[in-house]
């Protein structure tokens, strides 16, 4: 490679990594509001729960918080008549909020004022590439956010004292290993998160937030009638997977693989709509 | 030194359309466009709403891709490697701004993307269009007529070779038209290929060395206003 094509590269490169940065920025700025007022609603919706949860180490306690939200409920589609259907309400509350806070952001970058920013940056790529790392970046902030406030509301409860005797879930649970707990109550869950937010803002991109936004809840939707490998939000129900549900559950290194390769497939494919896209909007 | 070597060139065709045609949901909304534009000139688009001057001006700037023809920029042929002209700066229809930021946070936030320019630039341009650099006022409380000044100091701040203005008198009072005009006439100098479009025919006469008139997304009429003034003047 000639000496000035390298140092193209470098500035093209640093160039990416600035708008990167900006993006992150800006991003949690116009965010952060949701992001709060998302994680203070779940602990309203989860203080109820506290009763059941069993006195443990400070991790311990978070851990019941997230086995509580990512429990999940077994395939209702299927279930046998005297099953109650219960809406898992934090749950789905935990996924779309995730999806606003991600998708928002790019979504209004681009329509309100994109232009400005797509003719300095000269490359329609550096942009899509920013907002992509955005979307996973902002999807990890929201999720390890909520963690953080489930520790320090578990840190309150644990001080004004808890003596519940734990969920028969939260009792599988602890039998596993750290590795397997740390799979099933944040890798999967943000996993998912991501997968469906990067689907959401490539449908956004090209369709518009609502259609986006109506894709994502029935895909959310469906996912909890419907106990199916392709539909991902499978994995991020405890009581779905094969460590828990040993002979019917969903595969963790499946899904994990699966998703992957739906958010790889999808950003190949918008990547080069993006390219050739017309922008009629700001 | 600079600006005398953009001067010298002042006659370099800087903006080339070759055949430029746009279909959008099977309509043609600009049709066998063909023009040269030279730097250190301004030229003046008018033509009712839905004429194309507003669709033109995206091409030129690389936002939408002409579904025919090719446009060129400083000798750069825009398409899937050159998406944006090299130095281009443009104000198009109401421009959007980070609503919690002041017009200075949004300019910096914008120049930060080039590097081209700092703090003092921003603020001589920020003044240059009529506005305080020092107000912390949020821009979401910015009436119509700053939003649009704040939309001219983005678009020239970098000193572009290209400007392309959409209709940027909307919503200024005298003053700022009155600062626009001086603006634009020290980009012509330093050498700027300047577009601008306006429903404002006598604005536009004023202010162009070229007028184009479009109809329903053809070029329908250029005048050389230096000669149509030359005439008048003999006469």
């Amino acid at each position: 490679m000639k000496k000035s094509d390298l140092r193209l590269k470098k500035l093209s490169v640093y160039s990416l990594l600035k708008i990167i940065f900006r993006d992150m920025k800006t991003g949690l700025l116009v965010t952060w509001k949701w992001i709060f007022l998302v994680a203070l609603l779940q602990i309203v919706l989860i203080i109820p729960h506290f009763q059941f949860i069993q006195h443990g180490a400070w991790g311990e306690i978070t851990m019941q918080i997230c086995t509580y939200i990512w429990e999940g409920i077994p395939e209702f589609i299927h279930a046998d008549q005297g099953m109650i259907f219960r809406i898992p309400v934090e749950w789905y509350l935990v996924q779309l909020s995730s999806f606003f806070v991600s998708v928002f952001y790019p979504v209004m970058d681009y329509n309100e004022r994109g232009y400005p920013f797509l003719i300095r940056l000269k490359s329609r790529g550096d942009w899509w590439k920013s907002k992509l790392v955005w979307v996973v970046f902002s999807t990890i902030i929201f999720f390890m956010f909520l963690i953080g406030i489930f520790f320090c509301t578990g840190q309150v409860v644990s001080f004004i004292g808890v003596s519940g005797e734990g969920s028969d879930l939260w009792h599988c649970l602890r039998a596993f290993s750290m590795l397997r707990k740390v799979h099933l109550l944040f890798i999967l869950p943000v996993a998912c998160a991501i997968t469906q937010n990067i689907i959401g803002f490539v449908i956004s991109m090209e369709k518009g937030i609502i259609p986006a936004l109506v894709v994502s809840i029935l895909l959310i939707i469906s996912a909890v009638y419907l106990k199916n490998p392709f539909l991902w939000w499978n994995y991020c129900m405890i009581t779905r997977n094969k460590w828990v549900a040993q002979n019917a559950g969903m595969d963790t290194g499946v899904g994990l693989l699966y998703m992957f390769f739906l958010s790889v497939l999808f950003c190949m494919w918008e990547y080069r709509n993006f390219i050739d896209k017309d922008t009629v909007g700001n | 030194m600079g600006i005398e070597m953009e001067v010298e060139q002042d006659l370099e065709i800087y903006l080339q359309l070759d055949h430029v045609s746009k279909e959008m949901d099977q309509n043609w909304i600009l049709k066998d466009i063909s023009i040269q534009c030279k730097r250190g000139k301004i030229y003046g688009f008018k033509g009712k709403n839905g004429s194309g001057k507003t669709m033109l001006m995206r091409i030129i700037c690389g936002l939408v891709k002409p579904t025919k023809g090719h446009v060129t920029v400083g000798g750069i042929t825009l398409g899937r490697k050159h998406n944006f002209p090299e130095s281009v700066g443009a104000l198009i229809e109401t421009p959007g701004f980070i609503g919690n930021y002041s017009g200075y946070q949004n300019l910096k936030v914008l120049a930060e993307i080039q590097g081209k320019i700092g703090k003092k630039e921003i603020e001589d341009v920020m003044a240059e269009v009529g506005l305080n650099p020092k107000e912390k006022k949020k821009t979401k409380k910015y009436s119509l007529g700053m939003k649009q000044k704040l939309g001219i100091a983005a678009a020239i701040m970098e000193n572009p070779n290209l400007i392309i203005l959409d209709e940027p008198t909307n919503a200024l009072d005298d003053e700022g038209i009155k600062n626009l005009h001086n603006i634009l006439k020290k980009h012509k100098e330093a050498g700027a290929l300047i577009l601008i479009s306006s429903h404002d025919k006598e604005e536009l006469e004023y202010l162009s060395d070229v007028m184009i008139f479009m109809e329903n997304g053809m070029i329908k009429d250029i005048k050389n206003i230096e000669i149509v003034k030359r005439k008048e003047n003999e006469e």
